[in-house]
């Protein structure tokens, strides 16, 4: 395959799924355009370190066909690849805007989806029982 | 186990926000059970190493995110939490 599809999945009508070229007896020769259909969780706190499930379509065969992933207008610490469905997003920090639509690039191209916000920190503010064990593994 | 309290109740806010959380109660995992706004439960697997008196340190992490306390051993005394 030539050209700006070249590297890319083919789109499987009987299995109605994007796979690597060759892997499905019916293939098109392209998949539809790369698109976020549904991120979740669509909150985070702002200390980051959150796994957010980005799925949708045509993201390609590695990680390497995804790139500047952002969610709530901070990119992501970490992108793990998944399949050509979903990715995962390892939130950052934020400490800006902290809300925002989900963002990247597909094959170089901008696609957008659902909103994420990031919320404030959780609090602790108790723990119980207080009664802390005073003794222990004795039967 | 004799006298010994498995099941922990954590109080707070925003509890079931992040994606992940984990209790360490000492040097021991207090397995989360389930989680909602304002509470979550663990169960410690086993009785932390300690002596009766002694300061228990638990740190509540949630993703990229961690709470401390220190609970005295026999007074039940909860020094209070802190942004880790």
């Amino acid at each position: 395959m030539d050209g700006p599809l070249a590297g890319r999945c083919s789109f499987c009508d009987t299995e109605n799924t994007c796979r690597g070229a060759g892997q499905c007896s019916v293939a098109r020769s392209q998949c539809p355009a790369p698109a976020i259909t549904a991120l979740a969780p669509a909150q985070g706190i702002r200390a980051g370190g959150a796994s957010v499930v980005i799925v949708g379509n045509d993201f390609g065969s590695s990680v390497n066909n995804v790139a500047a992933v952002s969610v709530g207008n901070t990119e992501c610490a970490d992108v793990i690849y998944v399949n050509t469905s979903a990715i995962v997003c390892v939130t950052a920090p934020c400490t800006g805007t902290c809300h925002g639509n989900v963002m990247m690039l597909a094959y170089g191209q901008p696609i957008n989806g659902p909103m994420f916000t990031y919320v404030a920190n959780p609090t602790v503010s108790s723990v119980a029982p207080l009664t802390v064990p005073k003794e222990s593994n004795e039967v | 186990m004799v006298g010994f309290d498995s099941i922990l109740r954590i109080t707070g806010e925003r509890l079931d926000v992040p994606t992940s959380a984990a209790v360490k109660v000492k040097d021991v995992d207090c397995v989360v059970l389930n989680r909602t706004a304002n509470a979550m439960f663990c169960t410690l697997a086993s009785a932390p190493s300690t002596a009766a008196e002694e300061d228990w340190n638990i740190t509540v992490t949630f993703d990229g995110f961690s709470a401390n306390a220190v609970v005295r051993g026999a007074l039940n005394n909860i020094a209070g939490f802190g942004a880790g």
